[in-house]
């Protein structure tokens, strides 16, 4: 356990920059600190004005608050997994010194738990600030967000655990992802369900209890409060699955590379631009990330065409923002499959600027293509067709710049588990502001939206060839950051 | 002609150069070193892969850290790190990737060049029939893959960085065949290496980098062949060494 604390010196070397000198890293360090205080603010004054705008409705606020709190905890769990070493090259420099698989597993995921405790605990001040502002009491309010947080951390955990024993073998690297989310989604879906259906009954099932937020909302929703000691129980069981369970069912996972290509490129027209489309679909974490997005976009499709039909209007512009905002997360990953530093593409003497081009109409092709059932199902449920498709651009649009940008600027590589973590939310969360604010102005005005979204886009594509330009020119090792490979030999 | 003058480069804790040499059309330059004496530093520094201080490189007079994509087409180059490449990519589609890479470069098909990245492989004793990502490959199997890559498109100067590292014996004495007919076909090559045998049998000058300098720079016939590089080499680092001290 002495070796804890160099395992998270060692991540936050890499999270804020490899080989840039201490102060450099401090700086970053405290310029990303920074950017998530502002976020935070943000997030905690929309939750203050949104409690105080519906002080009718305040009683409807601890249920709400749990299931926020209850989807954080999931899906950060969930973004922790798909952020893990996906290389498999920390694991091999574990595995050349005396640890047991556990005990080596356990070094590799406490810089992913670190990161993931921090954003949880990010992601539920605007809950604990939404329930004080409607007079919950705060003991209350605590016990109500550890418990919602146990339950969404935990269930994810033991999806998570068991897919991964029931499918070990390496034959299912890049299914296992996916599938964790969409039995999660599937779960989590259910267990909001449950926990309105059930919400007025003395006790709760011991499927409902099985489903972990349906108690949690039943205590505390609605009037009541949740016990301290409940609590205390739900978050040592979330801490349980979540610090052992998962670790162990992950130990003696193989991390190993597909052994076989189905299909090889080798007809059709020579052109790098089909080659590298060929070669992004190859990346198991891209893929498995993309099918895990598809999953929680065409739940969202499913979720529009379920509500009653007036509401199908108001929920369109929410659906489609995060949908753009899930979809985005795989067109940030983009970049990030290839070293930062003299990628293979300039070692074979290719020029950055149209390699760049050909890289962002890659990423273009994948969000339009994962991004397209959400305007299919809005027309196919009868909305108007101008509306639909006038928010889809708007927020795909921004979505996918902001997305883009994030990944261009902090190619941060795949097996960086803690630095993928927080891009991940960061980059979600302006993606999800850039489009909500466009998605407004597109409202009161369409071609200001217009220009706008046009406007980010150009502003992307012009900052990814500068930057990507910037790094292909003469690279002054003394200055370098995250990604450098090779030593000075 | 490759013509290297003054090339300097440096970072925290080293400095390469002033280092000026020349390695002339049709022959075979080893550059020998110890370990962290700038090798690698020197190659990316010539290719224009690292910020020079000053000096450069030229190539028939063509500065070669401009990195204009028609000079650089005529230049094949083979990093230190096997990972140097696209590891999702099967080998077969590797160096279709780079045949294109080149055409467009030079902007004339290159016909023949899948052709002769297979005869490259059955030299090298590559295994053609695997439909495996080269991420998956052996590092001696990826490295093929890699100088394969790199000579598909018959280059006219040729950098290799620690070329035969990983590669067994058998396919390191088809490399060292290879590279003798490339340059008795008129190539250029300027290869790192820490083998000595192997350096007398193949190269036609020797140049000896420490700490960052130049300490030896021979055609490799007047240093005696295999049994002369070793005293010639430890005799020119001790000089070197002592000249270095306050």
């Amino acid at each position: 356990m002495s070796l804890v604390l160099p395992t998270l010196r060692l991540a936050y070397r890499r999270v804020f920059g490899g080989m840039a000198t201490a102060r450099s890293r401090a700086a970053r360090a405290a310029a990303t600190g920074a950017v998530v205080c502002l976020i935070e603010w943000l997030a905690i004054a929309e939750a203050r004005r949104q409690t105080a705008a519906t002080e009718a409705l305040s009683a409807f606020v601890p249920p709400l608050a749990a299931i926020m709190v209850y989807l954080a905890g999931g899906s950060i769990i969930l973004l922790s997994v798909s952020a893990r070493d996906s290389s498999g090259s920390i694991r091999g420099v574990l595995a050349t010194l005396p640890f047991s698989k556990t005990g080596a597993v356990l070094l590799e995921w406490i810089p992913v738990l670190t990161t993931a405790l921090i954003l949880l605990g990010l992601a539920v001040t605007p809950a604990a600030t939404a329930l004080i502002s409607a007079r919950y009491p705060p003991s209350a309010a605590v016990a109500l967000i550890v418990a919602a947080l146990a339950a969404g951390a935990g269930t994810a955990g033991l999806i998570l655990s068991g897919v991964a024993v029931a499918l070990r073998d390496s034959t299912w690297n890049s299914v296992r992802y996916p599938l964790s989310m969409l039995a999660w989604a599937a779960v989590a879906a259910t267990a909001i369900w449950r926990s309105f259906a059930q919400s007025k009954s003395a006790y709760s099932s011991p499927g409902d209890l099985a489903l972990g937020l349906p108690p949690v909302v039943r205590q505390a929703g609605f009037g009541g409060t949740i016990e301290p000691w409940a609590a205390a129980i739900a978050a040592l069981g979330g801490l349980l699955v979540v610090g052992f369970l998962v670790p162990w069912s992950l130990a003696g996972q193989l991390t190993g590379r597909r052994r076989r290509i189905g299909w090889s490129w080798k007809g059709g027209r020579p052109s790098l631009t089909l080659g590298e489309l060929v070669y992004s679909t190859r990346n198991a974490t891209l893929v498995a990330n993309a099918v895990a997005a598809e999953v929680l976009v065409v739940g969202l499709c499913i979720l529009l065409a379920a509500v009653p039909a007036p509401m199908r209007q108001p929920l369109l512009a929410p659906i489609l923002i995060v949908a753009a905002c899930l979809v985005g997360s795989v067109v940030r990953q983009q970049r990030s499959q290839f070293p930062v530093r003299r990628p293979p593409q300039q070692l074979i003497n290719l020029d950055s600027v149209p390699w760049v081009a050909r890289q962002l109409g890659i990423g273009l092709l994948w969000f339009s293509a994962l991004y397209a059932p959400v305007v299919a199902a809005a027309l196919w449920i009868g909305l108007p067709p101008a509306t639909a498709w006038g928010t889809w651009a708007a927020a795909g649009a921004s979505a996918f710049a902001v997305s883009a940008l994030s990944g261009w600027l902090f190619p941060l590589p795949l097996d960086n588990a803690p630095g993928q973590l927080l891009a991940s939310v960061a980059t979600v969360a302006a993606a999800g502001t850039a489009s909500a604010f466009t998605v407004e102005v597109s409202s009161t005005s369409p071609w200001l939206a217009l220009t706008l979204s046009l406007g980010t886009l150009v502003l992307c594509a012009g900052t990814a060839v500068a930057v990507e330009r910037h790094r292909w020119a003469a690279f002054d090792v003394s200055k370098a950051g995250e990604g450098n490979q090779g030593g000075q030999t | 002609m490759l013509e290297i003058r003054n090339l300097r480069a440096s970072y925290p804790g080293f400095a390469l150069g002033p280092v000026t040499a020349t390695v002339r059309t049709g022959e075979f330059a080893t550059l020998v070193g110890t370990n962290g004496s700038g090798k690698s530093t020197l190659l990316r520094s010539i290719l224009g892969l690292q910020k020079l201080d000053g000096g450069g490189a030229q190539w028939d007079g063509l500065p070669i850290p401009e990195r204009s994509p028609a000079l650089l087409s005529l230049i094949g180059y083979v990093s230190d790190s096997p990972k140097d490449v696209l590891p999702e990519f099967t080998a077969l589609e590797y160096w279709r990737y780079c045949r294109i890479a080149h055409e467009q470069a030079r902007r004339e098909r290159l016909d023949g060049a899948m052709e002769r990245a297979e005869f490259l492989a059955d030299r090298l004793d590559f295994p053609l029939g695997q439909a495996s990502p080269l991420g998956a490959l052996s590092l001696g199997t990826t490295r093929k893959a890699q100088i394969i890559g790199a000579l598909l498109a018959e280059p006219d100067l040729v950098i290799l960085d620690e070329p035969f590292i990983g590669l067994d014996f058998i396919a390191a004495r088809a490399l060292e065949s290879l590279l003798r007919d490339l340059v008795d076909d008129g190539a250029t090559v300027l290869a790192s290496s820490h083998d000595l045998d192997l350096t007398s049998r193949i190269a036609d000058q020797l140049v000896v980098l420490h700490a960052g300098a130049i300490v030896l720079d021979r055609a490799v016939a007047d240093l005696g062949g295999s049994g002369g590089l070793e005293p010639a080499i430890v005799e020119a680092l001790r000089i070197h060494r002592e000249a270095s001290r306050p």
